[in-house]
């Protein structure tokens, strides 16, 4: 089993890690030889969020090396904060240092029989200097019994598909209803609309977007009127733990387009893009199930 | 006493209270007609911090009260006029913190109304009255209760024979351990070793056992050229010690705010690390007790121990052979302090006109203004303490406490072993790096054969049941496993 690779683009693997450190204290990565999967599947997490990624290993590192008897590929558990701030002492963007980073190359390696990934970073000081910093994070190497184990939760095809305004946005508003509501209903149409709202016995608060893009499907035929299929203005609905869509919006650091899925009284699904949508560096794909409460429909 | 700061020096002012109170809760005042100066120390009396004002850093400063002219003695010889309080930092930080005080005061106005042992008027208490002119007029009067003072205190000298001297800025130092993590809760207090070589720094993280379940997770080391620092003179590199980071980043931070560089000072793995950071007017004096690189140390050692080369295991005996000696040596200077220093006594009253503790003070060169309660001892090189217990020995609990901690050294053989293991696990810490890789490699062998062969199944699968409903911009076509496929066969670790 080996594995390295240079991170090249040491804020974007910084910025996707901060996106589900919050979620779980460990996760899992799942490396191949074309992509870095993270994973966040546990039953525990808030309101049954679960995180199933698929990030392209150009849109961060390079000279990639990766060899294992389990078809190439390595599935590791890593203690999240640890990972974050190795990453974030690798990472030359901090506004106060002015530690520049060179190269960064993250392996697998072993000490004592204890599984690492190590980084090693070399950069300059403010002055120019040489400076070597390694870090080491105790990992485990999952069993490929286990990893085979791991299955992505199952949903029916969505009603609807709403491109989100923008996280931060979203997480100011998010924030100011949490403390009113454990539940907050999203709802949102066929046509450019989406709504977040919270009903509780002393309040109602309701939240509107206009304009919001529908985006297309590849089935979706472009001729056909969509209404002929479903009344545009019919909203869709699911309830969700108000906690975990709050988790989901830490990926505001991270996202630039996000696309939310709404299977009815089933699950949200949220798919967060790194990088452009037409040239996605990868996605972040949350899945939210439903709290099923009949009152709130 | 009567202090007065302007505006422009109320800030440092602050700074340095800021500072003070990251050391310890109590701060210790003692004025002589010269200078005043604030300390502080640590709980577990590990760490030190004084800071001294020269008069001309206020605008007007006199320890004499003439105007009250209670104290009769004070005109009469007013250079040996010394005056002495105790207050907690935190009682005055949360006036001068005031997000509005920086904007709106003027001028502040600290002074010292000695209470009445012997003619009570105000009570028998000290106070120190804090009046803050501000804008438009307000004036604001604070008025703390100074608790007296039960001893006095002053950290050893360090030995000047072979003390190690490093000069840097606390800029690059941020920089450096910066890279070092520190976990989030307030009980986190990591420790860091630090080598220093011929022509390298390494810093290294200890973990101890007690950690919270994040950081274990993580070691760091970071190698800098010696270059980074402006004066570097090691006695015998390469020396290794270690300390507490709590109190070194509350120097570092202070320093940073004055833009002032800081000198330090050490001699041996168990002598405390003195940091000097000189200002126009102002003195500030850090001492921080370092330890022994043991206990925790050891787990990490054993890393090591088996990747040894034959070069490190020579380099190692000659360190053991110097190490051994030194530290016997650093205990007996400052025991023969203690024993030699006249113990300052002071009266159980807040106000001491005590020439002799002047003099004591002119004779150690340690200005001691702080004072504690009597017992104090570091858990260094059994039982050394860092600071000179004033007024009594170790108690039998005191004692209790250092065995405890864990790092008692009952007989030389412990010692040396002890030393040994911290001269493998540090010194050379950085340069196990390549024997490392071959150690790996065959590790990995190994583990890789625990595994065996699976479809692979899983990722493509879940990703597929979007797939398969939804084939749209969001998923990534598979051919960008394609470019990559060809790297698979190098092997990684060259």
């Amino acid at each position: 089993m080996r594995f390295r690779a240079t991170i090249e683009h040491v804020p974007t693997f910084f910025r996707i890690v901060q996106a589900i450190e919050k979620l779980q204290r460990r996760f899992l990565i799942k490396f191949t030889e074309a992509n870095m999967h993270i994973i966040c599947n546990s039953d525990a997490n808030e309101g049954g969020i679960q995180v199933w990624s698929q990030i392209k290993l150009d849109s961060i590192f390079t000279n990639y090396r990766i060899q294992s008897n389990a078809n190439n590929e390595i599935t590791m558990v890593l203690p999240s904060e640890a990972l974050l701030a190795a990453l974030k002492s690798a990472s030359s963007s901090s506004p106060t240092s002015s530690f520049e980073t060179e190269e960064v190359v993250m392996r697998l390696a072993k000490k004592n029989d204890q599984a690492l990934l190590s980084f090693e970073i070399s950069g300059l000081t403010r002055v120019g200097r040489k400076v070597r910093v390694a870090h080491d994070v105790k990992i485990e190497v999952m069993k490929p019994g286990d990893v085979e184990k791991l299955s992505e939760p199952l949903c029916p095809e969505p009603d609807v598909h709403i491109l989100l305004p923008p996280l931060q946005k979203l997480r100011t508003i998010v924030e100011r209803l949490r403390p009113m509501s454990d539940i907050l209903a999203v709802r949102a149409n066929n046509n450019k609309c989406l709504q977040l709202s919270i009903h509780t016995e002393g309040v109602k608060v309701e939240t509107e977007w206009k304009d919001c893009v529908n985006p297309k499907t590849q089935e979706d035929n472009p001729d056909q009127p969509p209404e002929e299929a479903r009344n545009p203005e019919e909203l869709f609905t699911v309830l969700v733990s108000i906690r975990s869509f709050l988790k989901f919006l830490n990926s505001h650091v991270v996202s630039t387009t996000t696309i939310a899925c709404i299977c009815q009284h089933h699950c949200m699904i949220l798919y967060v893009y790194i990088g452009d949508v037409a040239d996605a560096g990868g996605v972040l794909t949350f899945y939210i199930p439903a709290i099923i409460d009949d009152e709130g429909r | 006493m009567q202090a007065t700061l302007d505006s422009s020096s109320l800030k440092p002012f602050t700074k340095a209270l800021i500072c003070l109170s990251k050391y310890g809760d109590e701060l210790s005042i003692y004025a002589t007609p010269e200078r005043l100066s604030l300390s502080a120390t640590n709980s577990s009396k590990s760490a030190y911090c004084r800071i001294k004002y020269e008069k001309d850093f206020f605008t007007r400063y006199r320890v004499a009260d003439h105007q009250e002219g209670r104290n009769d003695w004070t005109s009469d010889n007013a250079e040996n006029i010394t005056l002495t309080g105790q207050l907690l930092t935190k009682s005055l930080l949360s006036i001068l913190k005031h997000r509005t005080i920086e904007k709106a005061v003027e001028r502040c106005e600290l002074s010292i109304v000695e209470g009445g042992a012997g003619n009570g008027q105000d009570g028998p208490e000290s106070k120190l009255i804090m009046k803050l002119h501000c804008k438009h007029g307000i004036v604001k009067t604070h008025r703390l209760l100074l608790l007296t003072p039960t001893s006095l205190m002053a950290p050893g000298a360090p030995n000047n024979s072979n003390e190690s001297r490093l000069t840097i800025g606390p800029k690059a130092l941020k920089d450096m351990i910066e890279h070092f993590p520190v976990s989030k809760g307030i009980k986190s207090d990591p420790q860091l070793v630090w080598s220093f070589g011929n022509n390298d720094v390494a810093l290294k993280s200890l973990e101890s056992s007690i950690d919270s379940r994040g950081k274990g997770q993580l070691s760091t080391e970071l190698t800098i050229s010696a270059e980074e620092f402006e004066v570097y003179t090691i006695d015998e590199p390469p020396t290794t010690i270690a300390f507490h980071l709590r109190e070194f980043n509350a120097t570092i931070a202070y320093a940073d705010t004055m833009s002032l560089g800081m000198e330090l000072r050490f001699t041996d793995p168990a002598a405390p690390l003195f940091i000097d950071v000189e200002g126009d007017c102002s003195e500030a004096l850090f001492v921080i007790s370092t330890s022994q690189v043991s206990s925790a140390g050891a787990s990490a050692s054993s890393h090591r121990r088996n990747v040894n080369t034959k070069k490190r295991e020579r380099e190692e005996t000659l360190g053991k052979a110097t190490k051994i000696k030194r530290p016997m040596r650093v205990v007996q200077p400052s025991l023969a302090m203690e024993r030699d220093q006249p113990i300052a006594n002071p009266e159980p009253r807040s106000c001491v006109p005590s020439s002799a503790v002047c003099q004591e003070f002119r004779q150690t060169d340690m200005p001691p203004p702080s004072s504690f309660p009597g017992h104090s001892s570091f858990m260094e090189k059994a039982h050394e303490p860092l600071f000179l217990p004033s007024s009594s020995q170790l108690s039998a609990a005191d004692e209790a406490v250092l065995r405890a901690s864990g790092l008692e050294v009952g007989t030389m053989d412990e010692l040396t072993e002890m030393l040994e293991g911290e001269g493998e696990e540090v010194t050379f810490g950085f340069t196990s790096q390549p024997p490392d890789f071959g150690e790996r490699r065959g590790c990995q062998g190994n583990a890789e054969e625990r595994f065996e062969i699976i479809d692979e199944t899983e990722l493509e699968a879940t990703q597929s049941s979007y797939d398969s409903s939804k084939v749209w911009a969001t998923q990534f076509p598979a051919d960008i496993m394609h470019d990559q496929n060809c790297t698979s066969d190098v092997p990684t670790s060259v």
